[in-house]
């Protein structure tokens, strides 16, 4: 019996063996390998898709496209084969039978959720994010040279707000990611500024503070080179944008002013790769200012002496030579000044990038050379880098990451500070009667500009190294270190003849360095797949420390004698160390928790404790909580219907808190100070200049969020449109105290400051993904509004600025319930038709008068401007004021449009800025000009405008500008009215590039792998109702110096050659 | 699916609208104008003449609070809690309405310059600062006295408002001295209106004197260039009321010899008549002036000069400050020697009231001397 048994069961089981033979034969004979080869190809650049991945089968076998774009994969005949890539849409082609090549076309994805981001240093991709945030491609910042890639991202991205407001080369403009986040201002008259609020810029996480140049504003000492400029945008491969809490609640103690992630370039092609980018381009001076050259200069002021002169104005000019004496050599001239110093000039750039691996070990190298010459004489900015970095899988479970970054800038200033060239402004505006410079005729302005040498710029080390390991399934430990180190020095030596006949040294020198170190723990779990949970703890600690000292010898003994240097006390000006020293230490604990269901709803919660020697002594920690909801709305039961139409879509909600530390170790501690010895006991005791404020907190940024995300006919239209609160709060503020109380000031956390906004992305490809012309269109813009809405309370309500802020009488006012940085000016209401018009005081009969010198010269007459008395005085001064205009602009965006028809692409970039009150200076400066028909000045022809012409002329905007004798007393050309303050609107076509990529046979045929030339031209043209010469050229604070440096338009040719 | 649209485009319309209304949903402030906690009188205590208008300068100073401004004066009573609010009372006044400028041809070019108004003799204007009119004289308002007592000092409460809110500044004082209706004054006792003396209450008078060059007498052929100098000549000179008229518009300049007897004008015989005073003939209708052998008389506007503009008829001309009215009479007659010498008489001076005017230039003890040598 038992042996039956067993037999039925041998007999059952051989059947089944046997059975499955059969089976299996079945298959062998249908799956026939075959080896498929081909290439895989960007269908955008034609260029080959290294490291895309083609998959076929099951098991999966998978192999990796090769440096040429190539691959080969054994599969079964017929089968269905999947080429993917990361960011790019994956493509799967079914064989037909016998086929045994396929080449492959990789479509870029253009459907904005399926982009993988890193959000808190975990991979995710953007549908699974709940924070606001925006991504810059590669291929968009590459066309145009730029010493500061930053100026390429303007008008990219909806509420990053970016103005190039100066051409000089290696600086930078202003930076605003959603609106102001500070009402501080520093400086004086024209060159008072907002203190700069950049954004933290994280790079492949290393952070990075951007602003540490011009944290000191236009007139700073050093070479003033952005460390963001030290970064060649050859070798950033993305760049994300993160806008609101959420987004950078893990980046933690520095977030609050938004962040700025840039990827760089890594390792992706199995056989090493050598690609090479070579620009030539030429940077063309724009329009300067117009003037009267030689006898026409001569003859205008005459006629205007003659006209509006007094009796004695005809005597004086005999006595001066250079309008009296034309026969002269020395005034028969006609010198271009601006000739002198403005020119245009030829530059070029070289990156030679070396990449290779795999994903288990890959590396890259990216050497740089970049050299631009400014188009202000003497003046410049070049750069070499030598970038790498490595990553190295040696198991699943274990990854590093290490990168250097090693960068030599060398900038050349001339005679100004970089941002501004006063001194060539000045030598600019210079008489075209006198004689050109030559060593002994020219004057020591014009030396200072052509003369002086200078050797400066800021050098650079960064290193880095990440480590992760998976302890259990969803378990990971990593940690993260990095050093970066910039020494930055400036020796300047000018000559004897340069500088009243001393020559002068000066020497800057300066090094900070940033200590940074996260370690952090997470844990991923899935319940049922549809519950999926993600916590993750990591703390965080920086160092930060920062010292500069200045050396200056105003007179040195001679111009042989460079040093080493030593003189005598009184001409060793300046020196030790400046107010800038840091030795900052902050420490952060954080915790992070997502989870979301069926990816349909999500939700994030982020929890820090930031611990800053920044803010007071007393109590230094600050508790940062933030949240996200998002909904993907598009994937409910109820919508499934609008598949066809609703490619995605979804609603994003958070709410978070972030700071920036803002105080310095004066603010805390106060400043001490040696104040001799006395019974031969050392005295040292306060400053009283300021009360220390151990109390002092970080600057906190609250901001809610609220976002529409969708798509629309797969991938025809993107729509993104959000909109945010934004409350700063805490802002510092300079508290003046009563003079009975010591001290002078006191730092307080007393003003506060709100924003509010809309933001609004579309971008849209219209034609169909097959067709051989494509064309991508995209538009955003941001509308933002900025509210003051605290002053401290002894203010009652309005600061303005008289004391720092004096020189040329532009304050800026701050009033609570408007926006935060508006101007105080005198109103002008055009111009007194004759002086009928002018009103007389009913009391004592007298006619308005300016200033209340109460001199009858200082009667209002026809041609004079009519500025508002609205006190009612009947005399126009300082009470007569009024705070008026928005110094920020309100609107800001940008388009983009991209033609690609087969190899070639022609691309267009747009921004805009628009309802912005600019103070044209430039304008009043010229008009000054021509108020001093006896100056050594320039006359610039003012035929233009709409200058008074004569009595009953009622609607000039201009006052009488020729009549000098009586124009020095009424001041109609002030530079504090509001005749200046104009619009600041501009449309301006940033870049054009058409590119074209050879054809793969062409390029094999001279031994290379690819080749792709284009031709582009940046800051094109600007459209604009301003008046003045440019209206982006404004400082942060919206005042158009003529001193500013103009931005240069620039035409690039540039090859991109893959070997 | 037309139903989740609808639904899509509710809730996008539901978010933009609450979001559209940030200033409300948020709180923020709105916006105010100024009105700063320091702004403050930098004068509180006023001291006007009567009988003349007087204008405080940046007597209140804003500190960057914003124009326009309300001013109104609360509460006016005198130190010991009586009502003073008679000083506000309204009265029609002669204002500017257009720019005085010196070249009028005709007296009713001047007259259609100025309008009646009706104004409170005591006002604020926009800036804070505080006008007495000309028309609170001392019959209306009892001016001070050499002593100042708290219950003769009108005090007065100024509200100030915009739309940041208002404040009250509080005891400001009006002190009115006693008009004097003329200068150079010196002969007019500026407390009580009397005779000015050297002591008070004392008998020797103080005169005016006017300024006197080339002048030399007629019987010691003496210059007398120090009209205070009795041995070389003293030369008074009086401003006064010819008659009671308050309506009078004339002013004449007469010429006293030391018997108190007048001079024929014309012995200033180099002197340009119709660039003395902005004076007219007696229908006003062309510059003029009436000449008899005991004065010349111009029919003129009251004040004089009418407003602080340099003209040809003020001090320094139409370089000079328009302070001052300014005439001089001048002859000349041939010295020893056959030279021609000039003789001139001047003076800066100011009428506040209207009425009919005489100066008077007295030689108190040698007549000049008009004769050629």
């Amino acid at each position: 019996m038992i042996k039956i048994n067993t037999m039925r069961k041998h007999i059952i089981l051989l059947s089944i063996f046997f059975s499955c033979m059969f089976l299996c034969e079945d298959l062998m004979a249908q799956a026939k390998k075959i080896t498929l080869t081909g290439t895989v190809l960007d269908a955008d650049t034609k260029l080959p898709m290294v490291g895309a991945t083609v998959a076929s089968g099951t098991p999966r076998r998978v192999v990796v496209v090769d440096s040429k774009g190539k691959y080969s994969i054994v599969v079964d005949e017929g089968a269905t084969v999947i080429f993917t890539y990361v960011s790019y849409e994956s493509k799967s082609v079914k064989l037909s039978p016998g086929q045994i090549l396929l080449n492959v076309n990789l479509q870029e994805e253009k459907n904005n959720m399926k982009e993988v981001v890193v959000r808190g240093y975990v991979k995710r991709t953007r549908d699974q994010t709940t924070g606001s945030s925006a991504l810059v491609s590669r291929k968009e910042i590459q066309d145009v040279p730029v010493g500061n890639v930053e100026q390429l991202l303007q008008g990219k991205v909806a509420g990053l707000n970016i103005q190039n407001n100066t051409g000089a080369p290696g600086m930078r403009g202003t930076v605003n990611i959603r609106g102001l986040s500070t009402i501080a201002t520093t400086g004086s008259g024209d060159d008072a500024f907002l203190q700069p609020t950049s954004p933290l810029y994280v790079i492949d996480g290393v952070p990075m503070d951007a602003d540490k140049a011009s944290e000191f504003g236009f007139d700073q000492q050093g070479p003033g080179v952005s460390p963001l400029s030290l970064i060649p945008q050859e070798d950033i491969a993305s760049i994300e944008i993160l806008k609101d809490a959420t987004a950078t609640a893990l980046y933690g103690s520095r977030g609050a002013y938004g962040v700025i992630l840039i990827q760089t370039v890594r390792g992706q092609s199995e056989i090493p790769r050598v690609i090479y980018t070579s620009n030539y381009f030429v940077s063309t001076v724009p329009k300067l200012r117009e003037t009267y050259g030689g006898t026409y200069e001569r003859d205008f002021k005459l006629d205007q002496i003659l006209r509006y002169g007094l009796t004695d104005d005809i005597y004086k000019i005999t006595n001066t030579p250079f309008l009296a004496d034309s026969l002269s050599a020395f005034y028969n001239n006609s010198t271009d000044w601006q000739d002198i110093f403005y020119s245009n000039r030829f530059n070029m750039t070289h990156n030679v990038s070396l990449d290779g691996g795999d994903a288990k070990f890959n590396y890259k190298t990216n050497l740089n050379y970049f050299s631009q010459d400014g188009i202000v004489e003497n003046t410049g900015f070049e750069r070499y880098s030598l970038n790498m970095n490595m990553e190295f899988k040696p198991s699943p479970k274990l990854s590093f990451f290490g990168s250097i970054r090693s960068s030599i800038g060398s900038v050349k200033s001339g005679s100004g500070s970089g941002v501004l060239q006063r001194v060539v402004d000045d030598s600019g505006q210079r008489s075209s009667l006198l004689p050109g410079p030559s060593f002994l005729l020219a004057t020591s302005d014009v030396l200072t500009t052509l003369q002086i040498r200078e050797s400066a710029g800021p050098k650079n080390i960064t290193a880095n190294m990440t480590a992760n390991y998976e302890l259990l399934p969803g378990l990971n430990i990593g940690t993260s270190g990095n050093y970066d180190y910039t020494i930055e020095s400036k020796d300047t030596f000018l000559p004897a003849a340069a500088n009243s006949q001393f020559a002068r040294v000066y020497n800057y020198y300066s090094y900070g360095s940033t200590l940074y170190n996260r370690n952090n723990v997470s844990y991923t779990k899935s319940v049922n797949n549809s519950h999926n949970f993600f916590v993750n703890l990591f703390s965080e600690i920086y160092i930060k420390k920062n010292q500069e000292n200045i050396t200056q010898i105003e007179r040195s003994p001679n111009d042989q004698f460079e040093g080493p240097l030593g003189y005598d006390g009184y001409n060793s000006k300046g020196g030790g160390v400046l107010t800038s020293f840091r030795d900052l230490k902050q420490a952060s604990l954080a915790a992070a928790f997502t989870y979301d269901y069926k990816k349909k709803y999500i939700l994030d919660v982020t929890y820090r404790i930031d611990g800053s020697s920044a803010s007071g002594q007393l109590d230094p920690y600050s508790k940062n909580p933030s949240i996200g909801l998002r909904w993907n709305f598009a994937k409910e039961d109820f919508l499934k219907g609008t598949a066809d139409w609703l490619s995605y879509g979804s609603f994003r909600l958070t709410a978070g808190q972030n700071i920036f530390p803002q105080g310095n170790l004066v603010d805390i501690y106060g400043r001490y100070n040696p104040y001799g010895f006395y019974n031969n006991a050392a005295r040292v005791g306060i400053d009283y200049g300021q009360i220390p404020n151990p109390l002092l907190k970080a600057k906190k940024v609250l901001m809610y969020n609220l976002g529409v995300d969708a798509g629309f006919w797969d991938g025809k239209l993107d729509v993104v449109f959000e909109t945010y609160f934004k409350k700063v709060d805490n802002e510092l503020f300079d508290n003046r105290l009563s003079n009975t109380l010591g001290f002078g000031i006191y730092k307080s956390n007393g003003a506060a400051l709100a924003n509010y906004g809309y933001e609004l992305s579309l971008s849209s490809r219209p034609l169909s993904k097959n067709s051989a012309f494509q064309w991508t269109f995209s538009i955003n813009g941001a509308l933002n509004y900025d509210v003051l809405t605290r002053l401290p309370e002894e203010y009652n309500g309005q600061y303005i600025d008289f004391v720092d802020q004096d020189g040329i009488g532009q304050y800026i006012a701050k009033r609570v319930g408007r926006n935060s940085l508006s101007n105080y000016l005198f109103i002008n209401q055009g111009v007194y038709g004759s002086t009928t018009n002018v009103p007389v005081d009913p009391v004592t009969g007298l006619r308005m008068r300016n200033g209340s010198s109460g001199s009858y010269l200082n009667s209002y007459e026809g041609g004079d401007a009519i500025i508002w008395d609205a006190n009612g005085d009947y005399v126009i001064d300082n009470r007569d004021r009024q705070v008026t205009g928005n110094t920020q602009p309100l609107i800001t965006g940008g388009i983009t449009n991209t033609f690609q028809y087969k190899d070639f692409s022609l691309n267009f970039y747009a921004s805009y800025t628009a309802v912005r009150s600019i103070l044209n200076n430039a304008l009043s400066k010229r008009l000054l000009l021509l108020g001093d028909p006896f100056g050594t000045k320039t006359v610039p022809p003012a035929g233009s405008l709409d200058i008074w012409t004569g009595p009953g002329d009622t609607d000039a905007t201009y006052a009488n500008a020729y009549d000098y004798e009586h124009g020095r007393y009424m001041g109609n050309f002030r530079y504090e009215q509001s005749l200046w303050q104009e619009s600041g609107s501009y449309l301006k076509i940033n870049q054009a590039t058409l590119a074209y990529t050879f054809k793969k046979k062409l390029a094999k045929r001279v031994g290379v792998n690819g080749i792709r030339t284009y031709i582009s031209s940046a800051n094109l043209v600007t459209f604009s109702p301003y008046s003045g010469p440019n209206p982006e050229s404004v400082t942060s604070l919206g005042k158009d110096l003529s001193s500013g440096y103009p931005n240069p338009r620039t035409y690039t040719l540039g090859f991109n050659v893959t070997f | 699916m037309q139903d989740a649209t609808k639904y899509k485009v509710l809730i996008l319309l539901t978010a933009v609208i609450s979001f559209t209304g940030c200033r409300k949903v948020f709180d923020l402030p709105e916006e105010v104008d100024y009105l700063s906690t320091k702004a403050d009188y930098n004068t509180k205590i006023f001291t006007p003449r009567l009988g003349r208008t007087s204008v405080t300068v940046n007597a209140f100073n804003p500190d960057a609070s914003s124009f326009p401004m309300t001013f109104t004066i609360q509460n006016a009573r005198f130190g010991d809690g009586r009502d003073a609010s008679d000083m506000m009372a309204v009265k029609p006044t002669l204002i500017w309405a257009s720019e005085y400028t010196g070249q009028e041809k005709t007296l009713a070019e001047i007259e259609n310059k100025r309008r009646i108004e009706n104004r409170p003799m005591v006002e604020l204007r926009g800036s804070g600062d505080l006008i007495m009119w000309y028309t609170a004289t001392r019959d209306l308002i009892k001016p001070s006295d050499s002593v100042t007592y708290p219950q003769d000092i009108r005090y007065f409460d100024v509200k100030i408002s915009n739309s940041g809110g208002s404040r009250v500044i509080k005891n400001l004082q009006i002190i009115p001295r006693i008009d004097v209706p003329y200068e150079p004054s010196d002969d007019y006792n500026t407390i009580n209106g009397k005779p000015n003396t050297t002591t008070p209450g004392g008998k020797v008078r103080v005169f005016n004197y006017p300024s006197i060059s080339g002048i030399k007498g007629a019987t010691t052929n003496v210059a007398m260039n120090d009209p205070k100098n009795p041995t070389t000549g003293r030369v008074y000179l009086y401003i006064r009321k010819f008659s009671n008229d308050a309506n009078g518009h004339r002013l004449r300049f007469k010429f006293l010899n030391k018997d108190s007897v007048a001079m024929n004008p014309l012995l200033f015989n180099e002197t340009k008549w119709l660039e003395q005073v902005h004076g007219f003939n007696e229908a006003g209708t062309e510059l003029g002036y009436k000449m008899t052998t005991e004065y010349v008389e111009y029919n003129v506007a009251y004040p004089i000069p009418l407003a602080r503009i340099p003209t040809r008829f003020t001090a320094g001309g139409a370089t000079g400050s328009g302070d001052m009215a300014h005439v001089e009479f001048t002859f000349s007659r041939v010295g020893f020697g056959g030279v021609r010498e000039f003789g001139k008489l001047s003076k800066d001076f100011k009428i506040y009231e209207k009425g009919d005017w005489e100066i008077v230039f007295h030689f108190k003890d040698i007549n000049p001397k008009f004769d050629n040598d």
